[in-house]
């Protein structure tokens, strides 16, 4: 009886073991349904687990669970939208999707701003990303229902505002600047870091990255044995002290080496021909090169050219009107849904929004979803061409805000605080830390980090700028900022000069060559200064050069300045600033110089008006003496207008191996302008019409075959005040707004297509249109600089009343 | 009676010895670890691929064999020694076995990953890489509650922490779905443990 008793006992307890046992972990398998059933009542099938279970074709609890638990609560709530309703999502996914796109591209673009220039001056990039005009978007799309969406004109200053919030976020000075409250930068400004900085000084860290003997490594590889650049790094750095993750998200992210890992082969090819023997400077000079500049230039071209048409193609099409759009696809009834809400637990079916999104994502249900789980990875793909897997998904908000969160917030965080200073005492080799001592390098003068944080790049601001578009919509605060990084003109037309600085020259990177022809231009006088004459050594080595520019700005640049302290009151912090004012308008300048006294005079006025000064006699004083100190002025300056500068193939100013890194420097600013004006030959050899300046200053030969070119362009002529104080885009708003003859007459003209001479004051424009009736306003004759600022508004205008 | 009270003190007992299992102490760990050391030692799991994790998350980069979707999957699948054939409770066991032996070196340091030699599934929520984090937390279930001794956080607190800095913005939904799901997956904060 006793033995039974235990034996039954036993049995009893056994099960009781199992029981419990099985019990407990049952819970913990499936607690997510069990915790939200609890914790919630109300099941919300949106969630991300269920999309991401659906997403692998695992849709037992979407499509059986929470459907059954949903259509017994909400029976009668299921319901279709409506036509008009679907093109509207749709319409509104597909703007995201174009923004989310826009922004990826200006953060590229961006990243470029703190970087040695690749002597490349965009001219496709500028052509593809110009920021969408409504009137041709429309004029552009077959369909009336997308038609009438897009004539919503606060759309398209929605998108410009995104494009400049953006841009100012990144490029601000001030590292607590935020023109969107909501899109918080970081929790604290834990130390003062701009993002500008962030994303250079992280290029950099990259590229110290590549040691000679990772890049001998490399070299060895033969790149059919891979089938991607992760592949690569996969196979071989296994048991390496590299660190994998942080190599590779920064090739990710570098400008130039971002655009070489497409492809085993490619990325290989470019490690072999980096150039040999490696050294410090040899990554450097296969990085900056005016053939990584087109290939940026094509594949920004590329990527802008790609999400325009991918948005035409969303909306001007037949299924489109017809409200013919495929709502069985998971990709495009989550993106439909996610404009309102996103996948959460914690907003269980408690609004009619998130009703109705579950409304939506159970429809999935009614199809054999599994057989199509497969593709809806490719088709997310297909959407958002080249953007990272991780923001596919997301909306433009959240997109924007995590975007922010990887490229530079975490790292910001993460090389403010304590523990990242700990970690680089233990690891100075590590991206942080190269981060922060070349944050650190960047407060002191006479390093390549002060040099490159406090300068930009001329070209990519003029792309910047183009991307924007129109920024009458913008907020002060934000143009603000964007005027000081001199990517808006300021109120009457000008720029804000930027530091050029010797790193910014094309081919600074670059080998000195032995074999360089002699300079087909005419020689500076500059070489023969005596500050420079001290270092005009054969033994300047580029080494010296390259890692002390700041010293030699200070050095050599400063002294080539001319020297007002005897004019200017000493006592006086206002005067003693109009010294530096005026600096730093000289040094924006082509050779440092003005180019004529009427230049001159105006620098030295916007330097006075800029520290509230107003003294006339000062400022002619000033103007004499930088055009008394500027022998370049004259005979030396870069000659525009110049009938060589547009005739035949650009013709660059040879370096010598012999020369000084300031005739070097000089010689660059030389071959600059030389790009500029190539630039502009180019952009208007595709219209058909050269762009060879004549010396009456009248048409320009056009470009073979052009029955146009043969005749002399009609001249057209807009009185504008002569006085540079006044506002030109007040004068433009004013011809617009008050339906001016002149402002008539010039519609007329560029509605019709004509090319024409543009005369304002002393200046002749010509605006040419080339055959996919692209206008471009080039300088014909007159004062560069004086062009230089009226150009800017004069394209808004005009652009204006193309669009009226 | 007697026996009454007998049964009802073994019940008892029982649950207990139950509820310690479900619980993962010592006592659950420990055969797992023999097996995962007999396994390590027979080559078998192997941390051979395991360099490249971090690489594959950063870069979300997709299998090329094409026989899993993300690469991320291969090398934790080839770690662990998952054959074709295995269940997917079998690959849920090994991968756990993989992740207990080789859990000090799922860490991850970049410029752009705020913890110092975090652990991968931080790193996966600061990379907002759900399709990782899902795989690790409902498909394999492996262990959620490593400690950084950088931070002294578990993969919760860090989310709690981003959480907290993006509150009112919208990467505060992704971070509440991540916490809700991480939790449900049994993940504590470091004050539960």
């Amino acid at each position: 009886m006793k033995l039974k008793l235990i034996i039954s006992t036993f049995i009893l307890c056994f099960a009781c073991v199992v029981f419990a046992n099985e019990e407990e972990c049952e819970t913990t398998e499936d607690s997510f349904a069990s915790n939200l059933a609890k914790e919630v009542g109300i099941p919300n099938c949106y969630t991300n687990m269920n999309l991401m279970m659906a997403k692998r074709g695992r849709t037992e609890k979407l499509c059986d669970e929470c459907r059954q638990d949903f259509e017994s609560r909400y029976p009668d709530r299921i319901n279709s939208l409506s036509k008009s309703e679907i093109q509207a999502r749709v319409f509104k996914a597909s703007i995201e999707d174009y923004k989310k796109n826009l922004i990826s591209n200006l953060v590229s673009v961006v990243r470029m701003r703190g970087l040695p220039p690749t002597g490349n001056n965009f001219d496709k990039s500028i052509k593809a990303c110009q920021a969408p005009k409504q009137a041709d978007l429309i004029a552009n799309c077959s369909s009336p229902a997308a038609k009438a969406l897009l004539s919503n004109t606060e759309l398209f200053n929605k998108m410009q505002e995104a494009a400049a919030n953006e841009v100012a976020k990144l490029v601000s000075p001030n590292p607590d600047f935020t023109p969107i409250p909501i899109l918080l930068k970081h929790e604290k400004p834990s130390c003062a870091f701009p993002e500008k900085d962030v994303l250079f000084l992280y290029s950099l860290a990259t590229e110290k990255a590549f040691s000679p003997t990772l890049i001998e490594t490399l070299s060895s590889l033969d790149f059919k044995r891979f089938n991607s650049t992760f592949d690569i790094f996969q196979q071989n750095f296994e048991n390496s002290q590299i660190n994998l993750a942080e190599v590779y998200e920064g090739m990710k992210s570098h400008p130039v080496l971002s655009t070489k890992i497409g492809s085993p082969q490619e990325f290989l090819t470019f490690i072999k021909n980096i150039p040999r023997p490696l050294n410090e400077n040899s990554l450097h000079q296969a990085l900056y090169t005016k053939e990584h500049g087109e290939k940026i230039d094509q594949s920004i071209a590329s990527n802008c050219t790609e999400s325009l048409n991918t948005f035409k193609e969303a909306i001007c099409n037949e299924q489109f009107e017809n409200g013919n759009i495929n709502l069985e696809s998971f990709d495009n009834l989550s993106k439909i849904s996610s404009l309102k809400l996103d996948p959460s637990s914690d907003e269980l079916a408690a609004s009619p929004d998130l009703l109705q999104a579950n409304i939506e994502i159970l429809r999935l249900c009614k199809t054999s979803f599994p057989e199509k789980a497969k593709n809806i990875s490719e088709l997310l793909n297909g959407i958002t061409p080249g953007m990272d897997e991780i923001f596919k998904s997301q909306n433009l908000e959240k997109f924007s805000q995590d975007k922010f969160v990887q490229d530079i917030g975490k790292t910001q965080e993460l090389v403010c605080s304590p523990e990242g200073k700990k970690a680089c005492e233990e690891n100075s080799q590590s991206f942080a830390c190269q981060i922060y001592k070349g944050y650190e390098n960047s407060k002191k003068k006479g390093t390549l980090e002060y040099s490159l944080a406090n300068s930009s790049n001329k070209e990519v601001n003029t792309l910047l700028r183009h991307m924007i578009g129109d920024s009458s919509s913008i907020a002060p605060q934000t143009k603000v900022v964007l005027v000081e990084a001199g990517i808006l003109p300021q109120s009457d037309g000008t720029m804000v000069a930027q530091a050029d600085i010797p790193e910014r020259q094309p081919g600074y990177f670059s080998k000195p060559s032995t074999n360089s022809a002699p300079a087909p231009v005419q020689k500076t006088t500059i070489a023969s200064q005596p500050a420079r004459a001290s270092r005009n050594s054969q033994n300047s080595s580029p080494r010296q050069e390259l890692y002390n520019p700041g010293a030699y700005y200070e050095n050599h640049l400063a002294s080539q300045m001319p020297d007002f302290s005897d004019l200017l009151d000493e006592s006086d912090k206002n005067l003693r600033n109009v010294q530096d004012e005026i600096m730093r308008r000289l040094s924006g300048l082509p050779n440092q110089r003005p180019t004529s006294s009427a230049q001159a005079k105006q620098i030295a006025r916007d330097s006075l008006k800029s520290k509230g000064i107003s003294n006339s006699s000062l400022e002619s004083a000033l103007a004499s003496r930088m055009m008394a100190t500027s022998p370049s002025a004259t005979s030396n300056s870069i000659p525009t207008g110049s009938a060589d500068m547009f005739d035949g193939e650009r013709k660059e100013v040879a370096s010598t191996s012999t020369e000084t890194a300031a005739e070097k420097y000089k010689k660059d600013g030389m071959n600059r302008a030389l790009a500029d004006m190539y630039g502009a030959r180019q952009s208007a050899g595709g219209a058909g019409a050269s762009a060879g300046a004549r010396a009456n200053g009248r048409s320009p030969a056009s470009g073979p075959g052009d029955a146009e070119s043969e005749k002399p362009l009609s001249t057209v002529a807009l009185s504008v005040p002569a006085d540079p104080r006044v506002s030109l885009h007040q004068v433009f708003a004013e011809k617009l707004n008050k339906n001016d003859p002149e402002a008539q007459m010039l519609k007329v003209l560029v509605t019709s297509r004509k090319n024409f001479i543009l005369q304002i004051g002393q200046v002749n424009f010509r605006v040419v249109f080339d055959k996919a009736s692209q206008m471009n306003i080039l300088l014909d004759s007159g004062d560069k600089d004086e062009a230089q600022r009226i150009r800017p508004q004069l394209e808004i205008f005009i652009n204006r009343l193309r669009s009226i | 009676m007697k026996q009454m009270l007998c049964l009802l003190l073994l019940l008892s007992s029982a649950w207990v010895f139950a509820e310690e299992e479900c619980d993962e102490t010592p006592s659950k760990i420990k055969p797992l670890l023999e097996v995962a050391n007999a396994a390590a030692k027979s080559g078998c799991p192997n941390a051979t691929g395991l360099t490249s994790l971090c690489m594959a998350i950063t870069s979300g980069a997709k299998d090329s064999s094409g026989k899993y979707d993300f690469a991320y999957q291969k090398i934790i699948m080839e770690a662990s020694c998952v054959t074709s054939s295995d269940s997917e409770a079998s690959i849920g066991r090994k991968v756990n076995t993989m992740w207990k032996t080789f859990e000090e070196r799922l860490v991850c340091e970049t410029a752009s990953f705020d913890v110092i030699k975090g652990n991968i599934l931080k790193y996966a929520v600061s990379k907002r890489f759900e399709d990782f984090l899902f795989d690790a937390a409902m498909m394999w279930k492996v262990n959620l509650n490593r400690i950084d001794p950088s931070d002294g956080r578990t993969v919760l607190d860090y989310v709690k922490k981003e959480l907290d800095k993006y509150k009112g913005t919208p990467s505060e939904k992704t971070l509440k779905s991540y916490y809700d799901m991480l939790k449900s997956s049994g993940a504590k904060h470091k004050s539960e443990l």
